[in-house]
């Protein structure tokens, strides 16, 4: 707890000194610290790389414009994170679409058809994700591959610990689906 | 009989990472399996990193949003105003404005085609209301950059160069501006206006952060450069409505 504390109030101290007297340094720290984080968060619930760089900027905007607003209730980063997730959604409702699927997968190695089944199956789950709300989404990326409890996207969201566990059910069974759908075509084809 | 467990009970077993219990039941176990595997292959998945220009994009755009003008600043800019626009209207009336009847309506035309910017939302209005980068938007692919079609209608013909000691030319600034970026991206407006009251240039290029050569150029970047030294005012990223 007293860490956490000591943490908010080093950030704090960054955002008033690039608020109240414009230092560069301060900004860049802040950058350093958390651009990568929030950058990651924003492309994992746009599914789209130019439009989590347009979220990261306008987190940060919002950082500098509301840091009077920050009471220290919450974490810096439980702060940011419902300050990214927001963006997500206002971005998203904007554009009135859907994100695409992820076209971004990394690079592969060894055995090739055990590489193409393996690209396969993330095609099929990225899809599937790409395919929640908005709402779903982040609550499954937050816990999933962000690792946070549901108490924290609780917090971030501003929704019941309940409703958290049951967009999350909801999310990993949609993408269940995805990968049962996938795995029965590609099981008849090895069959035949 | 015998009940099956609910997608909401086996997310629950998911976190606690148990399967002992529905071993039992073939079926809650095969759902259980599909949700671990779609749950381990999106954990497969690598997280983005932001590129050094993606976060050299990123500072400038903080910066130019949040530059603010003290009290003072905006007493001056709005005292100046007043000499920069007959500034203004000399330098865009030129010799035709000396061949038109004076003070008549081609002055006024020509004094509301040199945009005043004052903030990112002035640039915004300017490049999405302009039919030139319109027409340009998903016209243009990556794979025409440096090719012949690599010639965006307002490179060819940018608009109004400031003279002075120590001006740089609009198309110098152009290009100067265009070779610090390593993305694919062309020249969609060059035109000169007045930033904050300043003689400026505003830089409109075509862009996407995508590699691929079929990938349209679908986003714009703005700068709005000082004609000293092609310097960078202000800056901004979007993607055009």
């Amino acid at each position: 707890m007293s860490e956490q504390i000591s943490e908010n109030a080093e950030d704090l101290a960054l955002v008033t000194a690039f608020v109240s007297k414009r230092d560069i340094d301060a900004l860049e720290q802040l950058l350093e610290k958390h651009r990568n984080r929030i950058f990651t968060h924003a492309f994992r619930v746009t599914r789209n790389r130019a439009d989590a760089l347009d979220v990261t900027q306008e987190v940060f905007i919002t950082v500098y414009k509301k840091s009077s607003s920050f009471r220290g209730a919450s974490s810096f980063d439980t702060w940011l994170y419902r300050l990214t997730t927001n963006a997500c959604y206002d971005l998203l409702r904007k554009r009135a679409r859907q994100p695409v699927a992820l076209a971004e997968l990394p690079e592969t190695s060894g055995r090739v058809d055990d590489e193409i089944a393996r690209v396969d199956d993330r095609l099929a789950v990225e899809t599937a994700l790409a395919s929640l709300s908005a709402e779903h989404r982040a609550a499954l990326v937050m816990r999933e591959l962000e690792a946070m409890t549901y108490e924290q996207i609780s917090e971030v969201l501003g929704v019941p610990v309940g409703t958290v566990k049951s967009r999350i059910a909801r999310g990993r069974a949609a993408l269940a689906d995805s990968v049962t759908e996938h795995w029965a075509p590609t099981r008849r084809q090895r069959d035949e | 009989m015998h009940e099956h467990l609910d997608d909401e009970a086996l997310s629950a077993l998911l976190d606690m990472g148990s399967i002992e219990v529905i071993s039992s039941c073939p079926r809650c176990s095969a759902r259980y399996r599909a949700m671990l595997s779609a749950s381990t292959t999106l954990r497969e998945t690598d997280p983005p990193h932001m590129t050094a220009d993606e976060a050299r994009t990123l500072r400038l755009g903080i910066l130019a949003a949040t530059a603010r003008r003290s009290p003072a600043r905006w007493i001056a800019a709005a005292a100046g105003s007043a000499a920069i626009l007959v500034a203004v209207g000399l330098y865009v009336s030129g010799p035709r404005g000396r061949n038109d009847s004076v003070g008549g309506p081609s002055t006024l035309l020509e004094l509301r085609a040199i945009e005043a910017i004052d903030s990112d939302s002035d640039i915004r209005s300017i490049v999405e209301g302009d039919p030139q980068v319109k027409a340009s938007l998903g016209r243009y692919r990556v794979s025409d950059v440096g090719s012949e079609k690599d010639q965006a209608p307002a490179a060819q013909a940018p608009r109004g160069n400031f003279d002075g000691a120590d001006t740089e030319s609009i198309e110098s600034c152009t290009a100067k501006v265009r070779r610090t970026q390593s993305y694919p991206m062309i020249s969609a407006l060059a035109r000169s206006v007045t930033f904050k009251t300043q003689p400026a240039y505003l830089l409109v290029y075509l862009w996407t952060s995508s590699t691929q050569d079929d990938a349209p150029l679908d986003r714009v970047q703005a700068w709005v450069v000082s004609p000293s030294q092609c310097a960078t005012l202000t800056y901004v990223s979007f993607k055009p409505r």
